[in-house]
């Protein structure tokens, strides 16, 4: 239970996130107190140059890595150390990931792929192939809805991604590189479909390194030396 | 969890394995192979098993014969090495003091060198005599004509009863009863055919009254041996008889009823019982083999569901980063496993069952094999064995699966 009122507006709150890692005798230090917070319905973006800890940020927002101080809550629940079945169920009912390699399940259709997250949900066959099958359309990839990952190509694949990240109604969705693999005019239209599904009011969270992309979010963080900037640090 | 979603789970699993079908089938072929091995195994021994017992069931089970021996031992001063010889009052007195006896005959016998005859063919059989309750001691059956009988027995008659490879060989085709034979030289009446076919030996003996064969063939009463068929199915009341009768023929003849080679017995109860003992050990180590070959098939299920687990270190973490839980994981292994183990194992237990089948049907007139077959118990047990090696085999592929952190499975390379 939070211990202090807290802004509904509020979605994401981060607060003195300290992580260290330890490879063989050094431990290494990544994150050394991050502050962030995402108001809902924000469209933000993270930048910051490889090896900054981004993606260990992404990973602990995203419940799927832990922390060593400080305080996380996401939608005003505290996030602090939980067993990992407990993290699968909050990632499953708050979150939606997408990922710079797509990672579908090969073996598995479009249609298939995006109703995984809500057989999770013990939601029976039939209802969840349908939700799956009215996500795919507002993606404009029905006819693709019975073709395999790898019938499809890149910018299919991420639609399909975000499809399957917003199927389950997550509170915000994460987005670590999104547009890493595809082409620029892919890319541009990737996040297009973003600021529509932003404007219906979902949270997106995108990481990224390239600046383009990154001026289309509402606001842009940076992460330098293991700190949150406002702006860029030379 | 209910019904929808168990098939719905199950659905799942069916899938993924269909999608993957080489290294499924792979890997399950090793299972139905130890089942199928397994099944072969303990149905030839099960044949053996019912071959034995049918041929002691033709004779009757539950019959001892003695034979006298040598003794071995100083007793009342006699010293050792008195040879016994039994006679017709040693006969009637088992008869008439050993409770258990039914049938009891002594049997005399002209060894196989007697030439017999009838008209231009001559052959050379083994001829007993014997009481006409002998029948039911070696358990022959009379296809032609009729069977010695008492009356026989008491006029001391010239009649024969000949087996069928005797027939044979004197009379091919043609008639015998009611003919005349020449037994070294005697002239004996045949009254009947008999038959024996579990008993290869009896086939070309020939019986007479043994009252003719002591008074035409022999000085006095003597008999060579004596045998009979004892009222009980136990086995240790079998030993109780048998010491019974060792103790009077050890008085009647004044040897020490320890004196083990003084008197020989042939129990056909113990031997097969001995024979049922033999086959349960056999039986044991038939499981042990087969168990043996079905751990392997767990080990390879194992070792395959290892490599799968790594095959699917991606997937896996996508399902994990998208809300599968630890447990869910593990099921999906196990069940998996099971169900790989189940079907092929299944697979086996039928070909199995199907090839004993075959085997039974085309397999027939070996003597000591017969109905080579499973019971329906044996099935279960085997096919529960599966279920558990199953689990076992999906043991530590699905630690391995739960194990896995999604943000190193998902570590984009």
């Amino acid at each position: 239970m939070p211990h202090q009122t807290h802004d509904p507006n509020i979605i994401l709150s981060l607060k003195n996130i300290h992580k260290t890692y330890v490879q063989g005798r050094n431990p290494i230090p990544v994150l050394k107190g991050v502050e962030l917070s995402v108001k809902t319905g924000e469209m933000v973006s993270i930048m910051g140059s490889s090896g900054s800890g981004k993606s260990t940020l992404l990973n602990i927002i995203g419940l799927l890595d832990d922390y060593d101080q400080g305080e996380y809550l996401l939608a005003g629940k505290q996030m602090g150390k939980m067993d990992e079945t407990k993290a699968a169920a909050l990632r499953n009912r708050h979150l939606g990931f997408i990922f710079q390699s797509f990672h579908l399940i090969p073996f598995k259709t479009a249609q298939e792929n995006v109703a995984l997250p809500l057989f999770f949900q013990n939601v029976p066959r039939k209802k969840r192939n349908q939700k799956a099958l009215e996500y795919l359309e507002m993606l404009g990839m029905t006819q693709w809805a019975t073709h395999l990952p790898n019938e499809l190509s890149g910018g299919q694949k991420q639609r399909v991604a975000i499809a399957r990240a917003m199927v389950t109604n997550p509170n915000v969705i994460l987005a670590d590189e999104p547009t890493g693999a595809l082409d620029n005019d892919t890319s541009f239209e990737v996040m297009k479909i973003f600021k529509q599904i932003n404007n219906s009011g979902i949270t997106i969270l995108i990481i990224t390194h390239e600046k383009d992309i990154a001026a289309m979010t509402d606001r842009t963080l940076y992460l330098h030396d293991g700190v949150i900037h406002n702006r860029i640090i030379k | 969890m209910d019904v929808r979603s168990i098939f719905d789970r199950l659905q799942e699993i069916f899938y993924t394995l269909e999608k993957n079908k080489l290294r499924t089938i792979l890997t399950g072929l090793t299972v139905s192979w130890g089942i199928f091995m397994l099944i072969l195994l303990l149905g030839s021994g099960y044949g053996l098993e019912n071959g034995v017992h049918s041929a002691f069931q033709e004779d009757a089970v539950n019959s001892l014969w003695i034979n006298p021996g040598q003794t071995s031992i100083p007793y009342k001063g006699i010293k050792q090495g008195r040879r016994i010889l039994f006679h017709n009052p040693d006969v009637n007195e088992i008869n008439r003091e050993i409770t258990r006896t039914e049938a009891i005959s002594g049997r005399f016998y002209l060894d196989r060198s007697t030439n017999v005859r009838y008209e231009k063919k001559t052959g050379n059989f083994q001829v007993v005599g014997v009481r006409p309750e002998y029948e039911k001691i070696e358990n022959y059956f009379i296809k032609t004509g009729r069977s010695l009988n008492q009356l026989d027995e008491n006029r001391i008659r010239k009649v024969a009863i000949l087996g069928i490879e005797v027939q044979q060989e004197l009379f091919q085709n043609r008639p015998s009863i009611g003919k005349y034979i020449l037994i070294k030289g005697v002239s004996f009446q045949v009254v009947g055919i008999f038959d024996d076919p579990e008993d290869e030996w009896n086939k070309d003996r020939i019986f007479i009254p043994i009252s003719t064969m002591q008074k035409v063939f022999s000085k006095n009463d003597l008999v060579h041996n004596i045998a009979m068929t004892i009222n009980t199915e136990d086995k240790l009341e079998a030993l109780a008889v048998e010491q019974e009768i060792r103790e009077l023929l050890a008085g009647r003849h004044t040897f020490s009823k320890n004196d083990r080679r003084a008197l020989f017995t042939h129990n056909s109860l113990i031997e097969y019982s001995n024979f049922m003992d033999l086959f349960a050990n056999i039986r044991l180590f038939i499981w042990v083999i087969g168990v043996g070959s079905i751990v392997a098939g767990i080990v390879s299920i194992s070792n395959i569901m290892l490599i799968a687990v790594k095959e699917r270190t991606r997937e896996i973490g996508i399902r994990k980063a998208l809300g599968e839980s630890p447990n869910s994981v593990i099921k999906m292994m196990l069940i998996e496993t099971i169900m790989i183990t189940l079907g092929f194992g299944y697979f086996g237990l039928i070909a199995g069952v199907g090839i004993l089948e075959i085997m039974g049907k085309y397999i027939t007139g070996v003597a000591y094999f017969k109905n080579p077959e499973i019971n329906l118990g044996v099935a279960f047990g085997a096919l529960l064995i599966l279920v558990l090696s199953g689990a076992l085999a999906g043991i530590f592929p699905a630690r391995q699966a739960a194990h896995i952190r999604p943000i190193d499975a998902l570590r984009d390379e």
